[in-house]
C-alpha cells in the first residue's frame, strides 16, 4: 500500500515537472500563426457554422497580431497573415472587421503583400459596393505601398463615380494621375471637380491647381514636339527652351515638376 | 384517422418523456448556456461587427446543440427501443410500424422545437443585452425580430430534415453507430455538394458539361443545400433581403423533403426484420 502511494506520488511529481518544463518551453517560443485551411474545405466541414469559423479565424489572427514581440520581422508571418485574411473574407465576405485589420497590418510589409491586400479588399468592395472606406484603402495601397499611382488613380476614378462620393476621391485621382505621368487625365478630373464645387475657398484651390497642371501640360506637349522632331526625348527639360517652349514654368510650393525621361510627373513635394 | 393520430401522439409522448428523463432537454440547455456565457468573452475580440458576430455565435450554438441532440440522442431512440425490446411491446398493441416511426419523429421534433424555442428566447434576450451594452449606432445598428424568427424557422426546418433522414437510416440499418456514421456522411455531402458545384463552375472556363451539371443537380435534390435555409445573416445586418420566393420555396421544399423521407422511412420499416 505504501509502495503504491509512493509510486503514485512519484508519478504526480513527474507529471508536474514535465508539465512545467513544457510550459517553460512554450513560453520561450515565439508565437506563430498557422496557415488556415482552404476556404472550400472550411465550407464543407463547417456547414451552418461557416460564419462562426470565419470569426474564430479572425480572433485567432488578431490575438496573434496583438502578441507579436517587437523586433519580429513582419515578413516571417506575412504569408500566413495574407492567407488567413483571404480565407476569412472569402468564407464570410460581409464580415467587415478582417478588412480593417488586413489594411492595418498587411500592405506595409511588402508590395506583394499590398497586392494581396487589394485582392482581399476587392472581395470587400464586391460585398459592400457603397463603402467608401474600402475603396479608399484600395486606392491608397496602389500608390503608398506598390508605387503604382496610375492604378491608384484608376481606383479613385471609379470610386469618384459613386453617388455621394466625397470630393477627396476625385482630387486623389487628379493628383495620382499627375504623379503617374498622366497630367491630362488629372487636369480633366480637376476641371470636373471645379465645376461641381460651390465652396469658394475650395474652388480657388482647384483653380490654382488647374493653372499648375496646365503649365505642366504645356511642358508635356513640348516634350512630345521635341520627340517628333528629334526621334527621342531630351535629357533635361532645359533642352526644350527656347525652340519648344519659351520658358520653363516656375512650379514650386504645392507641386514639383519631375522629369524622368520620357515621363513627366507632377508630384506633391 | 383520428385513432391513428391518437396512437401517433401516444408514441410521441413516450418519446418526449424518455427524452426528458435522459436530460436531453435540460442537459443541452445547460450546455448551450455555458457556451453562450463563454461567448460573451468572444465578443470582446470583435471590434466593429459586434451585432453580426454575436448573432452568428448564438445561432451557431443553437445549431450545435440541435446537432448534438440529433446525433447523440435521436440516432439512438429507435435502436434503444429495439435493443430493450420496448418496440415489441409497442407493436404488440394495435399500432402499425408506420405509426411508430411517425410517433418517434413527432416526439423528437417536439423536444427539438422546445429546445430551439428556449434557446431562441435566451438568444434574443442575450442579443438585446449585448446591443444595449455597446454603442448600438456604430456597432450594432440592426436587430430584426421577424428575421430572427425566420432564421430560427430555417434552422428548425434543417433540423427536421436531418431528423427525417436519421429515422430513414434507423429503419434501414441495424445499430446506432452505423446510423450515426451515415447521418454524418449525409450532412457532409449536403455541405460539400454546393461547394463542388461552385468549384466546377469556376474551374471550367466554359459552362460545365451538361450531363455533369444535371447529375449534380439531381444529387442536390437528394442531398439538399441547407444553406438555402440559412437566414441568420439577415438578423443583425443590412444585408440585401432575398425575394419572397427565395424565402418561401426553401421551406416548401424542406417540408416536402421531410414528407418524402418519412414516407420512405415508414415503407422501409414496414419491411424491416426486427430480430
Amino acid at each position: 500500500m505504501r509502495l503504491r502511494s509512493g509510486v503514485f506520488s512519484l508519478l504526480i511529481t513527474l507529471y508536474g515537472l514535465i508539465f512545467l518544463a513544457q510550459e517553460q518551453q512554450s513560453q520561450n517560443q515565439a508565437p506563430s500563426l498557422q496557415i488556415a485551411l482552404p476556404v472550400k474545405f472550411q465550407h464543407i466541414t463547417t456547414g451552418y457554422l461557416y460564419q462562426l469559423a470565419a470569426e474564430m479565424l479572425f480572433i485567432k489572427t488578431s490575438v496573434f497580431l496583438g502578441g507579436v514581440k517587437p523586433g519580429v520581422p513582419s515578413a516571417t508571418y506575412a504569408k500566413a497573415l495574407g492567407n488567413n485574411f483571404e480565407v476569412m473574407t472569402s468564407l464570410y465576405p460581409r464580415f467587415i472587421d478582417p478588412y480593417y485589420f488586413c489594411q492595418a497590418f498587411l500592405p506595409h510589409i511588402s508590395p506583394d503583400d499590398a497586392r494581396k491586400t487589394n485582392a482581399i479588399l476587392e472581395t470587400g468592395i464586391k460585398a459592400f459596393p457603397r463603402d467608401f472606406i474600402f475603396r479608399f484603402f484600395y486606392g491608397t495601397n496602389y500608390f503608398l505601398s506598390m508605387n503604382e499611382p496610375l492604378m491608384g488613380a484608376k481606383a479613385f476614378a471609379e470610386a469618384a463615380k459613386m453617388p455621394n462620393a466625397p470630393p477627396l476621391f476625385g482630387h486623389l485621382e487628379a493628383l495620382l494621375s499627375a504623379k503617374g505621368g498622366d497630367i491630362a487625365a488629372g487636369l480633366v478630373s480637376l476641371k470636373t471637380m471645379l465645376a461641381a464645387e460651390s465652396d469658394e475657398v475650395v474652388r480657388a484651390r482647384y483653380q490654382h491647381e488647374i493653372e499648375i497642371f496646365e503649365q505642366a501640360l504645356q511642358v508635356r506637349e513640348a516634350l512630345t514636339a521635341f520627340e517628333d522632331k528629334h526621334g527621342s526625348f531630351p535629357g533635361t527639360l532645359d533642352e526644350l527652351v527656347p525652340d519648344f517652349i519659351k520658358v520653363l514654368p516656375d512650379i514650386k510650393d504645392s507641386f514639383t515638376l519631375r522629369y524622368d525621361p520620357p515621363n513627366l510627373r507632377l508630384e506633391r513635394p | 384517422m383520428f385513432k391513428c393520430l391518437r396512437r401517433i401522439r401516444s408514441v410521441s409522448r413516450l418519446v418526449i418523456v424518455d427524452g426528458l428523463r435522459r436530460h436531453a432537454l435540460i442537459g443541452l440547455i445547460l450546455f448551450a448556456l455555458a457556451g453562450e456565457t463563454g461567448g460573451l468573452l468572444f465578443f470582446d475580440f470583435i471590434p466593429r461587427d459586434i451585432g453580426r458576430a454575436s448573432n452568428d455565435f448564438l445561432f451557431s450554438i443553437t445549431w450545435l446543440v440541435g446537432f448534438i441532440f440529433l446525433l447523440f440522442h435521436a440516432v439512438q431512440v429507435m435502436a434503444w427501443d429495439n435493443e430493450r425490446r420496448v418496440l415489441h411491446t409497442f407493436l404488440a398493441r394495435p399500432i402499425s410500424r408506420a405509426e411508430y416511426v411517425l410517433g418517434v419523429f413527432f416526439g423528437l421534433a417536439t423536444v427539438l422545437l422546445a429546445l430551439n424555442a428556449i434557446l431562441g428566447g435566451i438568444g434574443w434576450i442575450v442579443l438585446n443585452f449585448i446591443r444595449r451594452s455597446v454603442d448600438a449606432s456604430s456597432y450594432f445598428q440592426h436587430l430584426s425580430l421577424p428575421f430572427f424568427l425566420l432564421a430560427s424557422a430555417g434552422l428548425y426546418c434543417m433540423e427536421l430534415m436531418l431528423l427525417a433522414v436519421i429515422l430513414f437510416f434507423s429503419g434501414a440499418v441495424r445499430g446506432n453507430f452505423p446510423v450515426l456514421l451515415l447521418s454524418l456522411s449525409y450532412y457532409f455531402i449536403c455541405s460539400g455538394l454546393p461547394v463542388v458545384r461552385q468549384a466546377l463552375r469556376q474551374l471550367t472556363a466554359q459552362a460545365p458539361p451538361p450531363y455533369l451539371e444535371t447529375m449534380l443537380k439531381g444529387v442536390t435534390a437528394i442531398f439538399p443545400d441547407f444553406s438555402r435555409l440559412d437566414f441568420k445573416m439577415l438578423v443583425a445586418s443590412s444585408d440585401p433581403v432575398p425575394g419572397v420566393g427565395q424565402i418561401v420555396i426553401p421551406f416548401v421544399l424542406g417540408a416536402m423533403y421531410v414528407l418524402i423521407v418519412l414516407w420512405l422511412a415508414c415503407a422501409i420499416y414496414q419491411r424491416r426484420d426486427l430480430q
